[in-house]
């Protein structure tokens, strides 16, 4: 193996050797000129590039004109020196760093808890402003109201008993219909009594409907005789 | 010794009646929460509320914004059921394109019962001039004043209050009185079972009703009245009649007029009137059309 090694390396050393002549490169030179010929080039797809690419060359070209318009200046010797001494005091700096990320951090926390507390207060307005107080009240008689409704109202059953024809007539269920929704309007106004309050203007609305409840019962008792 | 006796009786009947007085009476508890609120007003802005239960006062100041505030208030015998319901009366205020849209409401949670207490709304409202308002109430109160702009108001069992009121006037109420004193503009009301009772009116005022009381009285030369009624008694208190021209269209209707009135009729049977008063003349013109009622018109 080493033997053959030998005698490779020494037959390559024989091996003759050749230099092209310079016209040989001279006309590789003009077969590569050719194949970029101006033709060639011609017959490339053209590309308009949009304003903004334009504007930006400018602007880079005038910035680089005005930097190199401004003065220059060389720092003097301590300026130097200062930032020598800060690099080799590396480890405070780094210190330095972290208090004052901490305090970055700190200060933001504090934001975010003061900006919560307002938004948590907005939220909660429910529980701002509320006064508390006492009366001294007469409790109001609810039940009187009740009493006569249901008289009304078991009349109403008795004359549909008595004579079922009459209500089955149009004028009859009209005025039931009527009575209805005056019980309902009734019964609205009875939810909305006040225990402790004097309830003037619904008792007098609860008046009227009882009258013409009453008014509207005696016209079915009439039809129905 | 009798004098002794006469005290001593008269001392046990003070006791006795100062007795039955606290029987009578309880100890309440109020909580009550205000709640101010001011938003910039852009022209063109409408303003709209919907209420429940509640006391509206509503009227205008020379500021660009609406401004209101809320009085909630729960009235119970044991203070933390009153100071639980009035958590549960809840308010919502929202400003979507032009419209300030104000609400309350009452909020249930999961389990929680209807309050117990006795609770109440108060508003007062305050918009610009040229603010028109829209009022929704189902129970209390509406009081409005100095709103000439343009007013919308739907409720019920709510009694309705107006004061110096102009522009466009729509009204639609059940249950629920109008008194008003210094209307004019266009007026359009719809009522139904609550009585109307309107002082110093001018410009066009349009009345439909059912079962209601109606008295018109001081009204300007340049009206334009018509009344659509049943089962209404109406009363027309029109000082010097012969400003006016009368339409009347009348069933089952008892009318009462001055002697001096004397009515041109193209119907006059006991059961259904038309006539007309004035009619030829150019005079501002009260129309009136009942179907059974009483009509009274009076100087």
């Amino acid at each position: 193996m080493e033997k053959n090694r030998k005698i490779l390396k020494d037959a390559l050393r024989n091996l003759p050797v050749y230099q092209p002549e310079d016209r040989v490169w001279d006309r590789i030179e003009v077969h590569l000129n050719k194949s970029l010929s101006l033709d060639k080039l011609g017959q490339l797809r053209k590309f308009e590039p949009p304003k903004s690419v334009w504007d930006n060359i400018d602007e880079k070209l005038t910035r680089n004109e005005k930097l190199s318009t401004l003065p220059k200046y060389n720092p003097p010797e301590k300026v130097w020196e200062s930032i020598d001494r800060s690099l080799s005091n590396g480890k405070d700096n780094q210190a330095k760093n972290r208090i004052i990320k901490l305090v970055k951090w700190t200060s933001a926390a504090a934001a975010i808890f003061i900006l919560g507390f307002f938004v948590f207060t907005k939220v909660n307005t429910d529980n701002r402003n509320i006064s508390y107080s006492e009366e001294w009240v007469e409790l109001q008689d609810m039940q009187q109201w009740d009493e006569g409704g249901q008289m009304l109202e078991n009349t109403l059953v008795l004359i549909c008993e008595e004579n079922p024809v009459v209500c089955k007539s149009p004028e009859f269920k009209k005025m039931k219909a009527d009575w209805e929704f005056l019980n309902k309007s009734k019964q609205a106004i009875l939810m909305q009594l006040s225990k402790y309050d004097t309830n003037t203007e619904l008792e007098i609305m609860l008046t009227e409907i009882e009258l013409e409840q009453t008014s509207l019962i005696k016209e079915m008792i009439a039809n129905t005789i | 010794m009798q004098k002794h006796i006469y005290n001593i009786l008269l001392l046990f009947l003070v006791q006795g009646l100062g007795c039955n007085a606290l029987q009578a009476q309880v100890k309440v508890q109020v909580v009550s929460q205000k709640i101010s609120k001011s938003v910039d007003w852009k022209q063109g802005m409408t303003f709209q509320l919907v209420a429940e239960r509640a006391d509206v006062f509503c009227t205008t100041h020379q500021l660009s914004t609406i401004a209101f505030e809320i009085v909630f208030i729960a009235k119970h015998e044991n203070k933390s059921v009153a100071e639980a319901d009035l958590k549960k009366m809840k308010w919502v205020f929202e400003v979507i394109n032009k419209k300030a849209f104000l609400r309350n409401y009452i909020e249930l949670a999961r389990n929680e019962s209807k309050p117990e207490s006795d609770i109440k709304v108060v508003y007062h409202i305050k918009v610009p001039e040229n603010c028109a308002v829209n009022i929704k109430n189902y129970f209390g109160k509406i009081e409005i004043e100095n709103l000439n702009y343009k007013l919308n108001i739907d409720s019920e069992f709510s009694i309705i209050n107006l004061q110096n009121v102009s522009g466009n006037t729509t009204i639609s109420t059940t249950f629920g009185d109008i008194s008003a004193n210094g209307i004019s503009g266009d007026i359009h009301i719809e009522s139904n079972r609550s009585d109307i009772d309107i002082h110093n009116v001018a410009g066009n005022l349009d009345l439909h009703s059912n079962l209601a009381e109606i008295v018109l009285c001081e009204i300007d030369n340049n009206v334009g009245i018509t009344i659509d009624a049943e089962k209404s008694k109406v009363k027309i208190r029109a000082g010097d009649y012969n400003r006016f021209s009368f339409n009347l269209n009348l069933t089952n209707v008892e009318m009462n007029k001055p002697d001096g009135m004397l009515l041109d009729f193209t119907k006059n049977e006991k059961e259904s009137i038309k006539a007309g008063f004035n009619t030829s003349e150019d005079h501002s013109k009260i129309d009136v059309k009942l179907n059974i009622g009483t009509l009274t018109i009076e100087k």
